[in-house]
Parts: structure tokens; C-alpha cells; sequence
């Protein structure tokens, strides 16, 4: 059986070996890009709501720290209205 | 680096500097400034006033000493602005004394100008404070750190002087909680 290690086959076809690193190469490459670059890209949310998100988390925190409180009616309000128009509620 | 290590490294490169540098050390004094009129118009204390003060006026005697270095006599008034400098430096280095005991203080005092837009700093540096504040859920704060490269990035920072002016509000509650309790 031929095998691509069999030294009379490269000496048939002295490209073999530059092509099969170059093959490697791609896709090796593939797989850096869709680990790297793609995958990120489709789980990760993007900069606009991320800031959404930490508002979410502060506005949360406020909402707690007034809830209930008479002096705070107001902050506890605004926070509670905020949350609402951001979809958390 | 939050809002306040931004504060006190633009003290440290002035005390790091090398005298000679005074054009450098001109900019730096500018770059401090903004900080220090903010904290100068929020500032009730005393004690504190008066090193605040000194350090204005030895910071504008510095000012002109190194504004006329490129003139005529450039020798004179350069060692002029060395002694100066020296005299900002002893100035800058008591007021950082004093800022070491009061990093919660001071904190919100910088948040509330940068919600305001009233302090130009970057971004980034607000979101090293948000971070570090325990108030975000795990999730918002590691998507944060990996978009802090892109907030750098923007030039008109309004939704993050918004999230800034939400964490001022949050510590002021919580500094009237533990009045209270």
C-alpha cells in the first residue's frame, strides 16, 4: 500500500508534501477564525446592549436600595420607570 | 484603573518627572488641573481648602515661570521654574497625603463631574470603577471588560456618563445608609 510517507511516491510527486502543509495550514486557520472571531461574535451581545445591561444592574440596585422608603419616593420612581422602559419588569 | 488611580497618577508623573522637562511637566500641571477645580469647588473642609489653595498658587507660579522659559533670559527663568516646580511638588505631595485617607470621598466627587461631562477623561476609566464596584451581575461585568477596547474608541461617552451619574447616585444612598445605621 502507498502510503504519502512512502519515499517513492514524493519522489513521483515532489508537491506533495508543500501541498499537504498547505491543506494543514487552512485549516488550521479555519479553525483559529471560527474559535476566535465567529463564535465570540454569535454569543456575545454587542457594545449598545451590554451598556443596556449595566444600566439594568444599577437601576436594579437603586430600585432596591429606596424600595419602600418615604424619603425616596421619587428615586425609587424614576428607577422603577427606567426599568420598565429598558424591558426589565 | 478607576477614577480616582486616574487622579492620583497624573500627581505621580508630575513628582516623577524630571525637572528639566518643564515644558512636559507644564502639561501635565494643565492635565491636573481639570481635576483639581472640580475637587477645589466641591471642597468644604478647611484643612483641606488651604493645601487645595496652595497648590493653585504654586501652580500658576509655575505657570508663568515656564510660559516665559522660551523667551529672552530663556537660563534665568528656566532655573526660576525649577524652584517653582519644587515648591508645586512639596504642595502636590502634601495634597496626596491627604487624598490617600479619603478614596471614597473623593470618588464620588470626580463621578458626579464626569456624569456631568464637566471632567474629560476617558471612558475606560469609569468602567474600571464600575467593575471593581461588585455592583454588576458576573455576567454584565466580564461582557463589559471584554467591550472596555470598543468604549475606548467612542467619542461622544453620553451613555456612559449616564451609567456614571447611576453609580454616583448609588454610592450617595449608600453613604446615607451607613449614617443612618
Amino acid at each position: 500500500m502507498l502510503s504519502v510517507f512512502n519515499p517513492l511516491l514524493l519522489k513521483k510527486s515532489p508537491m506533495l508534501v508543500p501541498i499537504l502543509v498547505a491543506l494543514a495550514a487552512v485549516w488550521y486557520l479555519m479553525i483559529w477564525i471560527l474559535i476566535k472571531k465567529l463564535i465570540p461574535k454569535i454569543d456575545r451581545p454587542n457594545l449598545k446592549q451590554v451598556v443596556k445591561m449595566v444600566e439594568r444592574d444599577l437601576l436594579r440596585e437603586i430600585e432596591r436600595r429606596t424600595r419602600r422608603k418615604k424619603k425616596y419616593t421619587k428615586e425609587w420612581a424614576e428607577a422603577k420607570r427606567r426599568l420598565e422602559e429598558i424591558g426589565d419588569l | 484603573m478607576g477614577i480616582y488611580d486616574e487622579f492620583l497618577r497624573r500627581i505621580d508623573k508630575i513628582l516623577e518627572v524630571e525637572e528639566e522637562k518643564i515644558e512636559k511637566v507644564l502639561d501635565l500641571w494643565i492635565n491636573l488641573k481639570e481635576f483639581l477645580l472640580i475637587i477645589r469647588s466641591s471642597c468644604s473642609e478647611p484643612k483641606l481648602k488651604k493645601v487645595i489653595e496652595e497648590v493653585f498658587t504654586s501652580g500658576s507660579r509655575f505657570e508663568i515661570s515656564a510660559a516665559a522659559c522660551s523667551e529672552p533670559l530663556k537660563d534665568e527663568w528656566q532655573s526660576i521654574a525649577k524652584i517653582d516646580l519644587r515648591r508645586l511638588r512639596e504642595n502636590l505631595l502634601a495634597l496626596r497625603k491627604i487624598f490617600e485617607k479619603k478614596r471614597e470621598k473623593l470618588e464620588e466627587v470626580l463621578l458626579e463631574a464626569f456624569a456631568k461631562a464637566k471632567l474629560g477623561i476617558s471612558p475606560t476609566v469609569v468602567i474600571d470603577d464600575l467593575i471593581e464596584s461588585g455592583l454588576l451581575s458576573k455576567s454584565t461585568a466580564s461582557y463589559l471588560r471584554l467591550e472596555s477596547r470598543e468604549i475606548e474608541k467612542w467619542k461622544n461617552p453620553d451613555e456612559i456618563r449616564r451609567i456614571a451619574g447611576l453609580l454616583f447616585q448609588i454610592r450617595r444612598l449608600r453613604d446615607a445608609e451607613e449614617r443612618n445605621s
